[in-house]
């Protein structure tokens, strides 16, 4: 009697639980059955959430489910009674209780995991993999225990139903949801903070509400998962709130079966607590967005409402639920009270000057090939460069400036449509962090830019992804069908000639994608390959690809819509619009011109294609041609049926080649031509009479 | 043994019990009497730890019961509203029974289904109002505990049933030595089942004594002389409720029947007679010579 753990109690909860805790098994297993149809493969390599993306509702559903259904008992006087005249010790029953609901929780998890392994097992599977499960086992087990912890706290307070719904929800979501709405003013001025530096004062620094609130943040919960705080913060506040549990259990008195509170005092407190919400939220709208005040008056008579209802109920009395009153407005006067002292707060905090020379560490938070340094959060694959931007310290003599600078507060009302801002983590010599976000100029970006360049860590890290491992998975964008030992010569070479180059070479031929682990997170590498960059990866990739585009191109004989032929060396570009007009952009003058076309000249062209050799045999790629079988609808009024003419022309080449299309429906093929065959290209082009706009 | 000592239980604004105090002897059947809300099944679940006195300590043995196993260990209380596990049956309650008490005896659990002839695998939430307090009585006896409790003891019992009941405890406590306390709102229940009654009224105790003492202390007295008489003539016995009608006096007396039989004998009435009293009617006194007014459910439940 003197232990902690009953057994045979353990047993006895562990029975009584079965019934509720197996039906949320069972339909959190019985959600991944439709996957079970679509077997992943080695590319779909998740996020670890994307394992069992429903999973995730999990512990809201089985921690608060736990709770009423082990506390539920003493809310009946005969049950209460009984199991409290039972010789076992209340701390012996409340951790006992808690044992049997963690053992459902693991089971319940376990089988979900175990089902979804089951499932990647038919698809291939990656060895890190197995740690992804290990983590979300943990993540989903902490959370549900975390859930379960403060609804119990809920539920020992009041002694119904309906109150035990209500305060444990109220127990669960109002710390934190006031740390968020602390977040949300902090993060309304736009250099303000994008994170504390205490993480678990972040919206994901604690598990259970961090799974909900992570992908409104980051896009995905891996940044959440794969860091140490919000596992520590999470587990020490779980043991708070179990041991919170057990004193107010042990505190708990019999009588308060069947009521609402143990005193009537004790009941308004509740019913003020419930309308904290309301009232920080109204608050919050009506400091920041300029609140209408009629809109304050309805909500406010909604919020009166919902006070009037609850004390109704817990009181069983509209009477005493009225004289109750005075508390509705004490809610409202704390509620008050904490949004503008939180208001008040950040405002503090968030004046910092910052010198230039008292940096030294900048490091951007997120990262894409079109946006220079300033790019997007966080996603479930994110690309490899992102990881990189994090690791990699852009302090310079440059960017110092520019974030020194940019750390003036700036109003996000007036601010509508800014692109270049994005989220800096700032080291200062005294060793602050500072979590910032900072709007800059087209200029200062372009600065940025050039520094990053030269930024030789950086560029050293843009090239070593981990992961070299030959069986991560791969494709590219515009090949289907080949096996990956066909295409692995073409991955190799493509991966040791990656570079780090900016913008999007329109040359391109394809797009390797890969995907790899970084630690536990999986990140995509996106790769052209290109004459000019990848020119080995081109060679070895037109070998598998470009025969059979080849001999499917020439055997078109109606005029194809449009397409382009791109001379990387030369730096041209040909638009061939069907038999109508061909145009020729220049790169290096940045000039086009237009020529009227004729039938002849088209096909004539088209012979000349033709007869240029093939890539994979020659080894040489110096032009390419996009074949384009995308109906414009602006070209409607085209004399020739373009529409038929290109998609049939584009058809034939998807039908008698192992490839697929891009996103736009171009293909693309590899061809090699001297200097005899361009010119005659160009001069063929070239006499054609010229497209006067003016006329 | 068990003692209460001053102790005082509200809920809210309202004292259930108030400055309550007694003493059970260990081996003894005590009864507890009194109209609905009296205090009878809060004194109960104070003994069986399930409430916590807000003044005053209830001891077992010397030793506080409250959130005390070993001492609850020694506790089984049947309350007035028996509780089973949702689609239990017997079995089930015995393993829970077996999990909770240490001496929980399943050979006497067999027997007693046996005796009370219940169908151990069928489920309680089929019994019958009465079915189920049999079953409560099984697993509470079962448990071999040195004190029981039970509230409403007889409520929804046949005569039959009541008869096995005390039949049992009565073996239950030549074997064992146990204290039985038994609450209920009817006199007549536990008049012939416990040894000392306590009348509790409006959260305390008004009136206790053992059950024998009750019957033989207080007796009617019906007497008649030739020649005229008043009260006076009584002076030195303690006389309740006297009434005469012309020479022939009616009143209730307390004290030694024979002695006074003896004193009555000599002033040499023409007419004596001693009756007894029921125990209810000797409550009822009681209460009136205490002052206490009664409602009359009070009355009527006594």
């Amino acid at each position: 009697m003197k232990t902690a753990i009953n057994k045979k109690i353990f047993k006895e909860q562990f029975r009584r639980l079965r019934l509720p805790m197996l039906i949320i098994a069972v339909a959190f297993v019985a959600c991944q059955i439709g996957d079970a149809f679509k077997l992943p493969t080695r590319l779909t390599i998740e996020s670890i959430e994307g394992i069992v993306p429903i999973l995730f509702a999990f512990p809201y559903v089985a921690g608060f489910i736990a709770a009423l259904s082990v506390f539920s008992v003493y809310n009946k006087r005969s049950s209460c009674d009984f199991y409290l005249a039972i010789p076992v010790k209340r701390t012996t029953l409340f951790l006992t209780s808690t044992l049997a609901v963690a053992a459902w929780t693991a089971i319940g998890i376990a089988a979900s995991i175990l089902f979804a392994a089951v499932l990647n097992l038919f698809g291939g599977f990656h060895i890190v993999q197995l740690a992804q499960y290990a983590v979300l086992f943990c993540v989903l087990f902490i959370s549900t225990m975390l859930v379960y912890a403060m609804c119990s706290i809920g539920c020992i307070v009041t002694g119904r139903l309906f109150s035990n719904i209500v305060m444990s929800q109220v127990v669960l979501w109002l710390p934190r949801f006031f740390l968020l709405i602390i977040f949300a003013f902090a993060q309304s001025n736009v250099s303000g903070f994008v994170k504390f530096s205490f993480e678990p004062l972040n919206p994901t620094g604690q598990l259970a509400c961090g799974l909900l609130l992570a992908p409104l943040q980051m896009g995905s919960s891996n940044g959440m998962l794969l860091s140490l705080w919000p596992y520590i913060y999470s587990l020490i506040l779980l043991v708070a709130a179990l041991a919170v549990g057990c004193i107010l259990f042990n505190r708990r008195r019999a009588e308060l079966a069947e009521t609402s509170a143990s005193t009537p005092r004790v009941q308004n407190i509740q019913a003020a607590i419930t309308l904290l919400f309301a009232w920080m939220i109204l608050v919050t709208y009506f400091v920041e967005l300029n609140f209408e005040v009629s809109a304050l008056i309805s909500t406010s008579v909604l919020v009166f409402v919902w006070f009037l209802i609850y004390q109704s109920v817990c009181k069983r009395s509209l009477v005493k639920a009225l004289k109750s009153i005075g508390w509705y407005f004490v809610s409202a006067a704390v509620g008050t009270a904490l949004v503008l002292g939180a208001r008040a707060a950040v405002e503090l905090l968030n004046n910092v000057e910052v010198d230039a020379n008292d940096i030294k560490g900048i490091y951007v938070e997120g990262y894409s090939r079109e946006n220079l340094a300033f790019g997007y959060t966080d996603f479930d694959n994110d690309y490899y460069e992102n990881y990189v931007m994090r690791e990699v310290n852009q302090s310079n003599e440059i960017t110092n400036k520019i974030v020194a600078e940019a750390l003036e507060p700036v109003d996000t009302k007036s601010i509508y449509y800014v692109t270049y801002q994005k989220e800096v983590r700032i080291e200062l010599n005294s060793g602050v962090t500072l979590y910032r976000r900072i709007v800059i100029s087209e200029g200062d970006k372009a600065r940025w830019e050039a520094s990053l360049q030269d930024n030789q860590q950086y560029q050293n890290a843009l090239v070593a992804a981990p992961d070299m491992d030959r069986n991560q998975a791969y494709y590219f964008e515009r090949l289907n069908g080949a096996s990956y030992e066909q295409l692995e010569a073409v991955y190799a070479a493509a991966m040791e000639e990656n570079y780090a180059e900016y913008g999007s070479d329109r040359s391109n031929v394809d797009i390797l994608i890969s995907k790899g682990y970084y630690g536990l997170r999986p990140y995509l590498e996106s790769i052209e390959i290109t004459v000019q960059n990848t020119p080995n990866a081109l060679n070895e990739y037109t070998k598998i690809r470009n025969g059979e585009i080849f001999e499917a191109f020439k055997t078109l004989k109606e005029p194809i819509y449009r397409l382009e032929i791109l001379l990387p060396e030369q730096g041209l570009e040909i638009e061939v619009w069907g038999i109508k007009e061909f145009e020729i952009w220049d790169s290096k003058t940045e000039k086009e011109v237009t020529f009227e076309a004729t039938e002849q000249a088209y096909f004539e062209l088209m012979e000349q294609l033709c007869s240029l050799k093939d890539s994979a045999l020659t080894g040489e790629v110096n032009l390419i041609v996009r074949v384009i079988g995308e109906m414009d609808y602006y070209y409607e009024e085209y004399p020739y049926d373009t529409y038929e003419g290109g998609l049939y022309a584009y058809n034939i080449i998807v039908d008698n080649a192992y490839t697929r299309a891009s996103d736009n429906g171009e293909i693309r093929l590899c061809l090699s031509a001297d200097e005899e065959e361009i010119d005659a290209l160009l001069t063929l082009i070239n006499t054609l009479p010229q497209k006067d706009w003016d006329s | 043994m068990i003692r209460a000592e001053k102790v005082a239980k509200k809920f809210g604004d309202f004292y259930a019990l108030k400055d309550l105090s007694c003493e059970i002897q260990q081996g003894s059947i005590y009864g507890l009497v009194g109209a609905n809300g009296a205090g009878k099944s809060t004194l109960l679940r104070l003994i069986s730890g399930v409430y916590k006195a807000d003044e005053g300590r209830i001891l077992i043995d010397g030793e506080p019961v409250y959130n005390n196993p070993e001492v609850k260990g020694r506790i089984a209380f049947v309350a007035d509203d028996v509780f089973f596990l949702p689609h239990s049956d017997l079995m089930r309650m015995k393993k829970l029974h077996q999990s909770a008490y240490p001496s929980f005896d399943e050979g006497y659990f067999f027997e007693l289904c046996n005796r009370f002839k219940l169908d151990r695998n069928k489920s309680l939430s089929a019994f019958s109002k009465g079915m189920r307090r049999q079953a409560a009585l099984i697993l509470a006896l079962a448990s071999r505990p040195s004190i029981l409790l039970m509230d409403e003891t007889f409520d929804g019992l046949d005569p039959i049933m009541r008869n096995l009941i005390k039949t049992i405890i009565y073996e239950t406590m030549v074997d064992r030595s146990m204290t039985v306390v038994l609450s209920s709102h009817s006199l007549r229940e536990l008049e012939d089942t416990c040894d000392q009654l306590s009348l509790l009224y409006k959260g305390g105790i008004v009136f206790e004594s053992d059950v024998q003492n009750l019957k033989t202390r207080m007796f009617k007295v019906q007497i008649a002389f030739s020649e005229p008489f008043d009260g006076s003539r009584f002076q030195g016995f303690e006389l309740i409720n006297y009434v005469q009608h012309g020479r022939v006096a009616n009143f209730i007396l307390k004290g030694d029947r024979e002695e006074a039989r003896a004193k009555l004998d000599a002033m040499q009435p023409l007419l004596l007679e001693l009756l007894p009293l029921s125990l209810e009617e000797v409550f009822v006194h009681e209460m009136d010579a205490l002052g206490y007014e009664f409602s009359s459910e009070m009355k009527e439940g006594v």
